[in-house]
């Protein structure tokens, strides 16, 4: 999972720390070493995938994982500011489906644009409402939405989801690289030295204050 | 008080904005409070070309509209210390400013206490380019050793001094200089006689600048670079320095001697 | 072989670099472009030679041919810029002293 640091003050981000936004998630793989207790779930979760079936057990093994995943968000942010690796947030419980079906039907459920074609630079989509895109957002172009934001495609330029201040807005992208992201009056953008090839959907969305992106599943 | 210098050349291509890149780095180096201010609004580049185009929230027009603050809107560089850019905006056209809005934005730069405020101009002749000479104190004009580029830094000259920006520096760019001796190309001195203008310096075609550009990285800083010795010594001249022009020759070995020799 | 192709260059008829058919084509192109809309002053000039001509010979104004073009410079290989006028004289005026 990758986490982005927000940068309110602009001034203030570029004064002394290289970057604005920093990377303080890593990929599953790297942080398993310092988590052994993540591991352990991430297996035990990896099983329930491939079961498809969900019994009871492992719903309570969920739950205490969503309880696990607060108390590592919580590290994680105390990570951020020393600039080291944050521990593995598991993704995929039910709290996070929730969290985006939530999402998903709270803001202007009823108004979304669908929109296919790229945008290419200098172009900007503007709605009141959700959009859905079909098509690439390329790098210099701007997709700005009160709602949410949906790209059934690349997320190579600029979004914004909930620009009247809806914090609970999400972005959502098959591909999701942007130059940089807004949610509300919160801007980040991608890290540095972060890859760009070969990336699953993802989703974006804000939890105290920072973006957050997960992988879509 | 700061000195505001437009970058030009009427041409597209002829590397305006690396070379606004290269000086604005290339002051920031020697100490100075730079602002490089992208005028090509629509078509914005220098913030590639920096490496910054990740840092842009605010732009030149939401500075002029008065959407934000002068100060919001300058991007710090994560290199060099003093080194700010102004972003152009990219989703409006070269209407979205006027002359008498960017010359006050000129004089709101230097209040910021700069040192130099370079300014990227779009190519043309049209609106972008009279926006971005209007707060100008003095002019580069870039060229390359082509007849369309001389042509219309020739074009360009003669409209800087129509609005009086008189005296401005050449800088003659993307020369070959195994080309030159061939007399396959226009050398320096042809360039000049032709423009009748001083010339600040000489940039050789070098590939460092792809290769920088590609990194976000001006070639100015990178010392092994002929085309970035070639910048730092533009930046010199600037700043008043007497600097004598360095030689572009690429080897003197006894093989190419001889070949001369034979040649005469 | 570089040095094989050196020679047979020698034995060509050497025509000029084209650094300098550059150098000289843009002179001619900045003498129209400096003119500032050239054909202007072109019909100007026109008048004027017409003017001070007629005073001294009866000239055909229509067939009147001036224009801006280049020629080979006396001194090297190099052209240039020319001002070149073509005036059919119909009669001489004779003198009137």
């Amino acid at each position: 999972m990758i986490t982005f640091v927000t940068d309110k003050d602009r001034n203030e981000q570029n004064e002394e720390e290289p970057v604005g936004v920093t990377q303080t998630g890593t990929p599953v793989g790297k942080i398993v070493e310092k988590a052994e207790k993540a591991a352990a779930e991430e297996a035990e979760k990896a099983k329930e995938k491939e079961t498809a079936e969900e019994t009871k057990e492992s719903k309570e093994t969920k739950e205490t994982e969503g309880n696990d995943e607060k108390a590592d968000k919580k590290t994680d942010k105390d990570d951020a500011a020393e600039e080291t690796e944050g521990s593995e947030k598991t993704d995929n419980t039910d709290k996070t489906k929730d969290k985006i079906e939530k999402m998903l039907f709270s803001i202007n459920e009823h108004m979304a644009l669908f929109h296919k074609g790229n945008l290419r630079n200098g172009f900007t989509l503007e709605y009141d409402g959700s959009i859905i895109l079909l098509g690439d957002v390329n790098p210099g172009a701007e997709i700005k939405a009160t709602g949410n934001i949906l790209i059934l495609g690349a997320l190579k330029g600029v979004a914004h989801a909930g620009c009247n201040g809806e914090i609970g807005a999400f972005v959502f992208a098959l591909n999701l690289i942007p130059v940089q992201l807004r949610i509300a009056n919160i801007i980040t953008r991608f890290p540095d030295g972060d890859s760009k090839e070969g990336r699953k959907p993802e989703y974006a969305y804000v939890e105290d204050g920072k973006i957050y992106v997960s992988p879509f599943e | 008080m700061g000195e505001v210098i437009v970058v030009t050349s009427g041409k597209g291509g002829v590397g305006k904005t690396t070379t606004s890149a290269n000086i604005g780095c290339g002051l920031a180096v020697s100490g100075k409070k730079v602002a490089l201010v992208d005028a090509d609004i629509g078509l914005r580049n220098l913030d590639v070309v920096m490496g910054l185009e990740n840092r842009i929230v605010y732009d030149l027009v939401d500075v002029v509209e008065g959407k934000c603050k002068l100060k919001q809107a300058l991007i710090k560089d994560k290199r060099y210390a003093g080194l700010y850019l102004l972003p152009a905006a990219q989703t409006r056209d070269k209407d979205a400013v006027s002359p008498e809005q960017m010359k006050k934005l000129c004089e709101n730069l230097k209040e910021e206490e700069f040192d130099y405020i370079i300014i990227d101009c779009p190519a043309g002749i049209e609106q972008g380019f009279k926006n971005a000479i209007a707060g100008a104190d003095r002019a580069l004009v870039v060229t390359t050793p082509e007849v369309s580029a001389v042509r219309d830094a020739d074009r360009i000259i003669g409209l800087l001094e129509a609005n009086e920006l008189n005296d401005p520096s050449l800088i003659l760019n993307r020369v070959r200089t195994d080309m030159v001796e061939k007399n396959e190309m226009m050398s320096m001195d042809d360039v000049t006689e032709i423009l009748a203008v001083d010339i600040i310096g000489v940039v050789p075609d070098d590939e460092s600048i792809v290769i920088q550009t590609n990194k976000g990285e001006p070639a100015v800083t990178v010392e092994s670079s002929k085309a970035g010795q070639a910048f730092r010594n533009i930046t010199r001249r600037i700043m008043g320095e007497e600097v004598p022009f360095m030689d572009l020759k690429e080897d003197d070995s006894f093989f190419t001697k001889l070949k001369k020799l034979f040649k005469k | 072989m570089i040095g094989l192709f050196d020679v047979l260059s020698f034995l060509r008829k050497k025509e000029p670099a084209s650094g300098s058919v550059a150098k000289d084509r843009l002179k001619l192109v900045l003498v129209h472009d400096r003119a500032n809309c050239s054909s202007q002053v072109l019909e100007m000039l026109k008048g004027d030679i017409i003017k001070v001509i007629s005073n001294y010979m009866e000239i055909d104004e229509d067939e009147l041919d001036i224009n801006i073009t280049q020629t080979r410079s006396e001194d090297n290989n190099g052209t240039v810029p020319v001002l070149y006028a073509n005036i059919p004289i119909k009669s001489m005026k004779r003198k009137s002293s």
